[in-house]
């Protein structure tokens, strides 16, 4: 029998994140919390600029369910366990976006509306922008001048070529340059 | 107005690590003169600096546990799940046969804490397995409450006294939760108390684990292992002997100050403190002070047994 749900903390964030890792993949929940205690905020906080904060909490939960599941495959190939974590979490940032665009597609072919995601309303003219991207251009720019992740990383984490982030992250620099442009004439 | 230069197009490179080497000392070389080039490397760092500045989550640290307790509750159902597959696949018949015990023992569990049963007196100590995954030892003492099982909860309803709960749960078993007049306390795993007079839940106190107090006219409360919260004075400093000791919430239920009040907890504290590291003679002694400072103290009954050398009692261990 399973010993009974036990929380407990981590005196050392940060260094012990694989150790972590390893014993969640042995069902460890406390290291799960510990992991959760470490990265938690930082990745609500990436979440919350990437789809707004009234998703950002499910993204988050997602992220944590879905790195317990993947705990054993961790094999310290990501730089950190953090981009790691946060690997996760912009997948399915892009993920859950992909759905929403399904989704509107959906509601179009019925005549309804569904044309801006969540919290497009009533957002500062950098949070319209950064809306206006897409997904993938949003979340690369957010790893990149927010969260500090190299293009390198950035590559890894999504595992796409670092061609690829350099072409998304310009993109998304330039489009984020013409909405404002737009919006001050 | 500053004219393009040829090399802007580098800023971003050398931004994103496209540029190394000599390429890159080149650029840097160019860029510290020329202010076509730095007026675009502003322009970069202005776009990330308003990008940091974004919004974050507005979570405060009770949604911050909140999200906490959902995350692993979700992963230790998930692996129990699996748990229970493999070993229905191994041993179905047996399975079934304990699973029908299992009804058997939850109906008349059930039976027993149907809503509407009346309040319980005196119970010196009560161990039931409510659910194959739930445990709760009740020590109630004088205490009012009734207990009932509707679903996925354990409710116990607490009209006055003090009420000690020790809840063992495991994965995705059934939650917790003590209502009281003014609110409600849910249990995330652990040991704790409550007490309620008047209509008002005047302290939580928790030895293990931690739960969440949402109470009428507050924000919700996280109390932690080893802290205690009260109406009057919500964090107290926990002793450094004990166990399981985190961080106390840092909490005011009012911001009034109450020097009476304060003065009563420093008293009770200092009682718990002395049980806490075994001394009980002093913490005997104490609790006489407390009872002769605080004669309608509202720890009075506890502190009365402490006096009288009963604090091995087992709610009234701090």
């Amino acid at each position: 029998m399973r010993e009974p749900l036990k929380l407990v903390s981590s005196a050392n964030p940060g260094s012990e994140d694989a150790r972590a890792l390893a014993r969640v993949a042995g069902g460890d929940l406390g290291a799960l919390g510990a992991l959760y205690d470490r990265h938690a905020r930082a990745l609500l906080a990436f979440a919350s600029r990437a789809v707004g904060s009234n998703e950002a909490e499910d993204v988050v939960q997602s992220t944590f369910i879905r790195a317990a599941k993947a705990a054993s495959s961790y094999d310290g190939r990501a730089a950190s366990a953090r981009s790691w974590l946060f690997g996760i979490a912009a997948r399915l940032v892009q993920e859950r976006r992909r759905s929403f665009a399904r989704f509107a597609r959906a509601l179009s072919r019925f005549d309804l509306s569904a044309s801006s995601p969540p919290e497009a309303e009533d957002q500062s003219d950098m949070k319209k922008a950064l809306l206006r991207l897409s997904e993938a251009k949003r979340v690369v720019l957010l790893l990149a001048e927010v969260e500090g992740f190299t293009c390198e990383e950035i590559a890894t984490m999504l595992g796409v070529p670092i061609g690829t982030v350099w072409t998304r992250l310009h993109h998304a620099r330039r489009d984020m340059r013409a909405f404002y442009e737009e919006t001050s004439r | 107005m500053t004219a393009m230069c040829h090399r802007s197009w580098e800023v971003e490179a050398a931004r994103d690590g496209r540029l190394t080497g000599e390429a890159r000392a080149s650029f840097d070389a160019h860029a510290a003169t020329c202010p076509s080039c730095r007026g675009a490397a502003d322009g970069l760092e202005s776009l990330a600096n308003g990008l940091r500045g974004l919004g974050s989550a507005k979570l405060d640290e009770v949604s911050l546990r909140r999200l906490r307790g959902r995350v692993l509750e979700a992963v230790d159902a998930e692996q129990t799940g699996r748990v229970e597959v493999a070993a229905g696949r191994a041993r179905s018949s047996a399975r079934v046969a304990a699973l029908a015990v299992a009804v058997a023992v939850v109906a008349v569990v059930a039976f027993f804490s149907l809503p509407g049963s009346k309040a319980v007196g005196p119970v010196a100590y009560e161990r039931a397995a409510a659910r194959a995954e739930t445990r709760v030892e009740v020590s109630a003492g004088a205490a009012r409450y009734t207990r009932t099982v509707s679903g996925d909860v354990e409710r116990f309803d607490l009209f006055d006294g003090t009420l000690r709960l020790r809840v063992v749960r495991a994965a995705g078993s059934r939650r917790v939760l003590v209502k009281v007049p003014d609110g409600e306390i849910e249990d995330v795993g652990t040991t704790f108390e409550v007490l309620v007079r008047d209509g008002h839940t005047e302290r939580v106190g928790v030895d293990e684990g931690r739960v969440v107090a949402r109470l009428a006219a507050l924000a919700p409360v996280t109390v932690e292992a080893g802290s205690v919260w009260t109406r009057s004075v919500v964090a107290v400093a926990v002793p450094p002997s004990a166990a399981n000791a985190s961080a106390p919430v840092p909490n005011r239920a009012s911001g009034k100050a109450r020097p009476e009040a304060d003065r009563e907890d420093a008293s009770y504290l200092e009682v718990l403190r002395l049980l806490r590291e075994g001394r009980e003679g002093e913490a005997r002694s104490a609790a006489e002070a407390y009872v002769r400072s605080f004669p309608a103290g509202f720890r009075r009954e506890e502190m009365d047994r402490v006096a009288r050398g009963r604090a091995q009692e087992p709610h009234l261990l701090p």
